[in-house]
């Protein structure tokens, strides 16, 4: 395989130039900056101000890692000027940790709208030209961060696609690669199987801390997730138990230790099976992951989904037949030969 | 939804799923009448056992593996998925009637 060496080190299997919304007022300009511009992506922010504490803090990290990410050439900061996330700053944080290129701009400085697209579309316009230099080199499978995710999940789950994605996450982690897990609420019932699995009593810890932690919060809000896992629908696909759904989850994982339990948005230091804090929403989940770093996503649906996310491709699994034709489009991998007996888990990977 | 081969090709006999060796249930992969008989499958596709149903399954749940007494641990994916609620006999079919989760109700 091929990538674009960055100069930490670091493959890009993709070579964007992103432009980056500071805050939910800015998101207009940096998507008009970045259309029709080959190569240029716009990623809108959903929040960015009236955020303040833990909230902020998730805001700034997942911002700042965003352009940190391999797969990104170059990035342009698009704020308003007067937001919690202070993009000048935002934009110095960047730049003390690392030398590619980063530009920021705000509305209030350029003077409107219109004056902020323009100005934006020629420095991203700059940039694409120096991003288009570059030339693909060798890389191994040991220089991916894979994210791992599952969303719209059926009774084939469990049994194809998350087990085949787990057999692709144990080849990346032995060739000294990186695998990420997430999705907090689904590991909820394996605490004592994941720790099991923890390089140090430091991962153990956190472990446990967030996954109770999330119990917590829930139970505050009246909501108890044991109780309601798995549903009537889960039970007629089959599964008998919290544990037994949970497990299927996990198993997108693979069978790997676990190095580390990264907060949301965290790039991991260790290489290996890392546990993220990311929650059950599938685009929350996957940016958190791509923020850490992820090169590519690789994501297991039963009834199938077009999630895609805009600096990292994301590699959509199916254990249903059904799905993969009625949503082809949509879904890259059809793994349902592990149910219809045609071919094993093992030898739909290689 | 394709079905899974049947007749000659598999001599008669259906496919079950084992996701982990260590397990004492695999998933069978078409619906089960009671006396058909299941290869079992690993995920390297090797068949590892043959089983005959002792009851009916509906498809993708779960067949025991062997005998397994009352209140002890049922392992799937090589862990403990919960513990039998009843005596199960090899070739029956195992489900919220005859096992139980262990996490429920506990703190952690």
């Amino acid at each position: 395989m091929k990538g674009y060496l960055r100069e930490d080190g670091s493959f890009g299997v993709r070579n964007y130039v992103l432009v980056l919304s500071s805050v939910g007022c800015a998101n207009h300009v940096a998507k008009k900056i970045a259309e029709n511009i080959p190569s240029a992506v716009a990623i809108l922010n959903s929040k960015g101000c009236g955020q303040i504490g833990t909230s902020l803090e998730i805001m700034n990290r997942s911002l700042i890692n965003l352009a940190l990410n391999p797969n990104v050439f170059g990035t342009l900061i698009v704020g308003l000027g007067c937001e919690s996330t202070k993009p000048l700053t935002l934009s110095s944080t960047i730049k003390d940790m690392t030398s590619k290129p980063i530009e920021v701009i705000t509305i209030q400085n350029e003077g409107g709208s219109s004056k902020a697209i323009q100005r934006g579309r020629d420095l991203v316009s700059d940039m694409v030209k120096s991003a288009a230099v570059l030339e693909r080199t060798d890389m191994s499978l040991g220089d991916l961060v894979l994210a791992t995710n599952c969303g719209g999940s059926d009774a084939t789950s469990g049994m194809a696609s998350n087990p085949v994605i787990g057999v692709v996450s144990d080849a990346v982690a032995n060739a000294g690669g990186t695998v990420m897990l997430g999705e907090t609420t689904e590991l909820i019932g394996t605490e004592e199987i994941l720790s099991r699995r923890a390089t140090s009593k430091q991962v153990q810890k956190n472990i446990a801390s967030i996954i109770k932690n999330l119990e917590q919060s829930l139970l505050a809000t009246g909501e108890d997730i044991r109780g309601a896992n798995p549903s009537p629908g889960n039970m007629r696909g089959g599964l008998s138990t919290l544990e037994e759904k949970a497990l299927g989850g996990i198993s997108k994982g693979g069978t790997s230790p676990i190095t580390q339990v990264l907060r949301y948005g965290e790039r991991p230091k260790k290489s290996g099976l890392v546990i993220m804090d990311t929650p059950g929403y599938d685009i929350e989940s996957i940016s958190g992951m791509v923020a850490g770093g992820a090169q590519v996503v690789i994501f297991s649906t039963g009834r199938g989904t077009p999630i895609g996310c805009p600096i990292a491709p994301v590699i959509k699994v199916t254990g249903n037949d059904d799905t993969f034709s009625c949503m082809r489009e949509n879904i890259d991998y059809d793994a349902s030969s592990v149910l219809t007996g045609d071919k094993s888990i093992q030898e739909n990977v290689s | 939804m394709k079905v899974a081969k049947m007749g000659s090709s598999n001599n008669g006999y259906k496919n079950a799923i084992l996701l982990n060796n260590k397990d004492d249930v695999a998933c069978v992969l078409e619906s089960i009448f009671c006396g058909d008989s299941l290869n079992l499958k690993d995920s390297a596709g090797k068949i590892v056992d043959r089983v005959v149903a002792k009851e009916d399954i509906p498809r993708f749940h779960k067949i025991a593996l062997r005998d397994l007494k009352k209140g002890i641990y049922v392992h799937k994916y090589g862990e403990v998925i919960g513990k039998t609620t009843a005596d199960i006999k090899r070739g029956e079919y195992v489900h919220v009637h005859n096992i139980a989760s262990v996490k429920v109700g506990n703190s952690i």
